[in-house]
């Protein structure tokens, strides 16, 4: 699995959000996007899950060396790209393990059996240390900030991706509950380590259970500096100052 | 699960020796779980009575036909009504008055349809005395060109105090949709409680998203959004439900 973002440009509503944009996530690996409020990270993820709300207008996004700008949601999910959401939907009426069902049967291409599915569910279920009803319950209705994190987890055990992209997936979760998530990914990671992970953040925490190869600041419209994890703690102590008065790659000032 | 029909607006000769049929009337003398259907009605005219202290879980099933409907309800003392009702059918006149006549009593009022005519429902629940419940939640789809108009009078007079009572209607559009929701409450009572919702609307694009970002494609998703639409009223059996279900399948094609 490789992800290739290729000078990409993003508008929406006629504003440009991502520009001259570029990106490789190798197969196995972890990234970190960071960066100050509305620069556009969360656009990024949607962008790649393809949100008919934003435009490419240029550039281009390749995975597993084909281009997916022309596909639709369903299929770049099906290519096995996975969005865990900042604030996942609640759905009334519609169990969660209908939805479940539905998503997996579509991903194999086959109906799944009951027993397997019971199986699968009751194990990931059990990993996660959720709550045995949830399952039964109308999607995310009702459910806590940490209930519903944990059930994006539940659905990456069940669907099996090849590239998850974690959107603030540490938002609305207790210390507790973010170590129980991280600790689940990384398993799912050990289990299929050609995974690569894509994660969106403002906090260091989840990058202390899931450390990053690659760290990436983005700002002004595209990624103005990478570096490893000690460059998580240099924005720690820091903060964005001291990389967003400089200018970019292209003689551009930052921000 | 016992079940009534009415076939070309006659009730079906029914023996039961907690339940009286007299020719447009059907009186529930004690506790049941009960399905009325319509078989190639038209108009139809039923008067309903559940006595004291008796619960009657009612599901009404109707599809395909052209309905003219005026039904009239009396709950007596501490009884309780719930009813679930699912349509689809062509073109729909329906008229329920629902007297809540006797102390504690309550009404838990169900209803989805999915509508491909013209449809009117006015439904009036009238709170004829203390401490009186009721609770109304009308769900319907709206498809390509139909007409859905949905009133519903909650009405409670002076002097009946400590009344409680709930209505909710959702119309959900899928396509050029006419839909109307008219939700009245006449009271002239302060000691009560109450509450409405009305939302007119089409499914949300982010909820489709969010299927589709699953690897659930756009129509397959958009069927389970009706399902749960559907569903998230009734508490059928499964024999029911797949009934529904074979509905919405066929829509769907």
């Amino acid at each position: 699995m490789k992800l290739e973002i290729k000078d990409l440009a993003v508008e929406i509503d006629k504003k440009l959000i991502l520009d001259k944009f570029n990106l490789d996530v190798e197969e196995g690996s972890i990234h970190v996007i960071m960066g100050p409020n509305g620069v556009g990270k969360s656009t990024l993820s949607r962008v790649i899950m393809g949100d008919e709300n934003y435009h490419v207008i240029e550039g281009d996004i390749l995975f597993e060396s084909s281009s997916i700008v022309k596909l639709k949601t369903d299929e770049r999910s099906r290519k096995g790209i996975f969005l865990a959401m900042q604030s996942p939907m609640e759905i009334d009426g519609v169990s969660n393990q209908d939805f479940l069902r539905t998503a997996i049967s579509q991903k194999n291409e086959e109906r799944v059996g009951l027993y397997q599915f019971i199986k699968s569910v009751e194990e990931a279920v059990s990993d996660l240390n959720m709550n045995k009803d949830l399952i039964h319950r109308s999607l995310n209705v009702g459910f806590s900030g940490g209930e519903k994190k944990k059930n994006e987890v539940l659905q990456i055990k069940l669907l099996k991706p090849s590239l998850i992209i974690l959107d603030e997936l540490d938002s609305g979760l207790d210390v507790d509950s973010l170590r129980i998530v991280c600790e689940n990914i990384l398993k799912y990671k050990r289990e299929n380590p050609s995974t690569a992970i894509l994660i969106i953040t403002h906090y260091s925490m989840i990058l202390e259970y899931l450390r990053p190869d690659y760290v990436h600041i983005l700002a002004n419209k595209h990624i103005i500096k990478t570096g490893d994890y000690n460059l998580v703690s240099d924005i720690e102590k820091n903060g964005y100052g001291k990389y967003l008065e400089t200018k970019n790659t292209y003689g551009e000032d930052c921000l | 699960m016992k079940k009534i029909v009415i076939d070309n607006n006659r009730l079906d000769d029914y023996r039961d020796s907690n339940i009286i049929i007299r020719d447009n009337k059907i009186i529930f003398n004690s506790n049941g779980d009960y399905t009325l259907e319509y078989v190639n009605s038209g108009d139809i005219n039923l008067d309903i009575d559940i006595a004291d202290n008796v619960t009657i879980k009612l599901f009404i099933w109707s599809n395909g036909n052209d309905l003219k409907i005026l039904n009239h309800y009396k709950l007596g003392y501490k009884s309780n009504l719930m009813l679930f009702k699912f349509y689809y059918n062509n073109n729909v006149d329906e008229n329920v008055v629902i007297d809540l006549n006797g102390e504690y009593s309550h009404l838990s009022y169900n209803f989805s349809s999915i509508s491909r005519g013209k449809e009117e429902y006015h439904i009036i629940v009238n709170h004829n005395h203390h401490r009186v419940s009721s609770n109304i939640s009308n769900k319907c789809i709206g498809l390509d060109n139909s007409k859905i108009k949905l009133q519903i009078d909650s009405v409670l007079d002076k002097g009946n105090t400590l009344c409680v009572m709930d209505q909710n209607s959702r119309i959900l559009t899928l396509g050029k949709v006419e839909a109307t929701i008219i939700p009245n409450m006449f009271i002239e009572e302060d000691s009560v409680e109450a509450k409405h919702g009305s939302i007119v609307g089409r499914i949300a694009p982010e909820e489709i998203f969010y299927l589709m970002s699953r690897g659930i494609t756009e129509e397959e998703a958009v069927t389970l959004l009706i399902k749960g639409f559907i569903f998230s009223n009734l508490v059928v059996d499964m024999e029911k439900r797949a009934r529904i279900f074979q509905v919405i399948q066929d829509l769907r094609r």
